[in-house]
């Protein structure tokens, strides 16, 4: 063994050949599975440059197990963003979002059976995301964002009996800990999840988008089975909120979601979990469109028969750890075509903005190192797209609203179209300028998305893009 | 002929978060309850299969959708076709109280449905096993609020305990099916129409 871990320690000469070929390389194929991933740890845990990390985690496996994990992830992600005054957990002021917060944390952790160490973990949960949001005020909390925080804690607490012995340990150490998973967490949500941070959902439904374009790419007739062209893909959205921890939990070392996170964070790429759900439907896909047939009679519309089918699939296959094993090995495989597939919406259609971790801080091998003024310009771009796209739904909305009572006011009706009738006959003998400067002065609000949809249909959604 | 057509009753179930939706849910599909159930992020959904009137029998389609607000522009999307709407607070929430209305509003405003003044609505006012103290809303405001939004039937449940849960889902699936007998029989006005009509002549004269 020692011989054998020699060979592979991590020198300037061998990371030449690690860049070109994967390390499995190395090792001869009859090796088992267990000592395949003994030898791997063995690498990782010699290794102290970040590149070479970078690869190891990117490949089969990932970091392996959390002792490792924790520093790897601590290693790569303070390599993506530089914080200033980390130490900075004693903000007062309440987030408007902690109540939301405190509802989520009550039912996190339910797949961790002891209940004593369950307390533990969700009081951590709760200290970590509020101090997240007091920390940084203009982002909103969304449900789902405690799933990934939780991951992050099992990475550093999956260890019931030292955990429930720490209140006895010295309490700088319990503090030092602390302030690790702080870190990580406020990197992570800085550097990839943004886009979903805003006071609207608009940007993650955007984001899902990408997975209908890709199916269309790669799979023409599926996107047509699938009705891609007629419904939205929300049944993707708790997976790519949640980066999958919602629905495949961490339940021991080898779960599968280790392997995602890792993926992500090495490739320092958003992309990864809109590959993978997109690379689930293309190998799901006989069974999926069986489903579709077998469904059809017993839904109301086809929104509601795609979103049942799949998550029917989902369910399925997540019981099934070695088929997302399989999806991904494809998802590595196929990365870099798959994103040069994607290149072209994400530029030409701008279906993405401008300020998404997708085009900025998680578009995949970054070699920047941000820092917060950086993010904070970021953010502030990207609250202000957010707002001028809810603005336009939201009078959109009201308009509706105004309709559906008019319709539904048979008086008011009559009322409203006795005034149009009068506003038209005025019209026409008074200066026919009048009615349009009255329009443009008052400039009522539920008027307004009319107003630019009739001028300008398109360009006025992403005028603000830039 | 139509007997052996499979009956599906669409049921959607909105309310702030927290209320309880994914517990009743749970509660009357699999008479199961779990103080551990997940946040709901996005829409589920459970069938169960009843039997209405004798020997026939329906599926019970319960769609469960998110409470958090930011997911409403989401969960509308599953509004249409419902025959019957859920609508829940928590007996010891105010504020959730206080939405029943705003949820409502947002259903019929983007469910589409034929008629809104005979939609079926039922309320549930969950979280009853809870002490007394703790109780916000009186049964007295409850049931003035289901009598000002048109007379809605109004239940007093408790998931967790298990109280009134099935006599509530069994009106709500007799109105579910009522809903979409009357939906089957009759001549649909067609409110899409009406809206195309206003809107493209407001076009017409602005473009001018
Ligand atoms: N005491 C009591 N607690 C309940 C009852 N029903 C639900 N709860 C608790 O209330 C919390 C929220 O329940 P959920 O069913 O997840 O609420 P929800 O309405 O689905 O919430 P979202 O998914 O966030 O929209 C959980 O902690 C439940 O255990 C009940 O009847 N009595
Ligand atoms: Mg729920």
């Amino acid at each position: 063994m020692g011989s054998t871990s020699d060979s592979y320690s991590s020198s300037q000469e061998t990371l030449a050949t690690l860049e070109s070929n994967t390390i499995y390389d190395f090792i001869p194929s009859y090796i088992n599975l267990g000592f395949q991933k003994e030898l791997k740890l063995k690498i990782i845990r010699d290794t102290t440059n970040p590149v070479v990390l970078e690869i190891l985690g990117s490949e089969k496996f990932g970091f392996i197990e959390n002792k490792v994990r924790s520093k790897c992830w601590h290693c790569l992600l303070s390599r993506q963003l530089r914080l200033e005054n980390s130490r900075n957990n004693d903000v007062l002021i309440d987030h408007p979002d902690e109540n939301q917060i405190n509802l989520d944390v009550k039912r996190s952790f339910s797949f961790v059976e002891n209940t004593k160490h369950r307390d533990f973990l969700k009081d951590l949960l709760s200290r970590i995301i509020i101090g997240i949001f007091r920390k940084h005020p203009k982002l909103r909390y969304y449900q789902g964002y405690h799933d990934i925080v939780s991951l992050f804690i099992l990475v550093w607490h999956s260890n019931e009996e030292v955990d429930l012995s720490l209140s006895t340990m010295i309490l700088s150490a319990v503090d030092a800990q602390f302030d690790t998973v702080f870190e990580c967490v406020e990197i992570f949500t800085l550097v990839y999840l943004r886009d979903f941070m805003m006071n609207s959902l608009d940007f993650p439904i955007d984001q899902l988008k990408l997975i209908s374009h890709l199916i269309k790419e790669k799979d023409p007739d599926l996107y047509h089975s699938m009705k891609l062209d007629k419904i939205s893909p929300f049944f993707a959205i708790s997976s790519i909120l949640t980066f999958f921890s919602h629905d495949l939990k961490p339940t021991n070392e080898n779960s599968i979601i280790w392997e995602i996170f890792d993926l992500i964070i090495s490739k320092n790429s958003s992309f990864i979990p809109i590959l993978i759900f997109t690379n689930f439907i293309l190998m799901q896909k006989q069974k999926l469109i069986d489903q579709i047939n077998l469904n059809t009679e017993n839904f109301d519309n086809e929104t509601d028969l795609i979103h049942a089918s799949i998550q029917q699939i989902l369910l399925t296959s997540i019981s099934n750890e070695n088929f997302f094993f399989k999806i991904m090995t494809i998802t590595r495989l196929n990365y870099n075509r798959d994103v040069k597939l994607l290149s072209k919406v994400l530029f030409d259609s701008r279906i993405i903005n401008c300020g998404s971790p997708l085009l900025t801080t998680a578009k995949g091998n970054n070699k920047t190192l941000f820092d917060t003024k950086d993010i904070d310009n970021l953010i502030d771009k990207q609250i202000k797209i957010n707002g001028t796209r809810k603005n336009i739904r939201q009078t959109n909305t009201r308009f509706n609203i105004v309709l559906y009572h008019v319709i539904n006011n048979k008086h008011l009706l009559v009322k409203l179209s006795i005034l149009v009738g009068l506003l038209a006959i005025i019209s026409k003998f008074s200066n026919r300028n009048l009615i349009w400067e009255t329009y443009h002065k008052t400039k009522k609000v539920w008027l307004d998305p009319l107003h630019c949809l009739l001028h300008n249909p398109t360009s006025y959604l992403y005028s603000n893009n830039n | 002929m139509s007997s052996k057509k499979k009956t599906i009753l669409k049921v959607i179930i909105l309310g702030d978060s927290g209320v309880g939706k994914t517990s009743l849910m749970h509660r009357y599909v699999n008479d199961k309850y779990s103080q551990q159930y997940k946040a709901t992020i996005g829409a589920d959904f459970l069938t169960k299969e009843i039997n209405v009137d004798g020997d026939r029998t329906a599926t019970m389609q319960v769609w469960d959708t998110a409470g958090q607000e930011r997911f409403q522009s989401l969960g509308v999307a599953f509004y249409r076709g419902a025959d019957c709407c859920v609508l829940v607070y928590d007996v010891t929430n105010t504020k959730s109280f206080e939405n029943i209305k705003s949820w409502r509003d947002e259903f019929l405003v983007h469910a589409n449905v034929s008629s809104p003044e005979s939609f079926p609505f039922v309320i549930l006012g969950n979280k009853i096993d809870i002490e007394e103290t703790k109780k916000v809303i009186s049964v007295k405001s409850a049931q003035d609020l289901a009598k000002s939004l048109g007379n809605i039937p109004l239940f007093l449940t408790s998931a967790k305990s298990s109280i009134n849960v099935d006599p509530a889902f069994e009106e709500i699936a007799r109105s579910a099916l009522q809903q979409n007998q009357n939906d089957a029989d009759a001549f649909e006005e067609d409110f899409n129409d009406a809206i195309n009509i206003q809107l493209d002549g407001e076009a017409d004269s602005c473009a001018c």
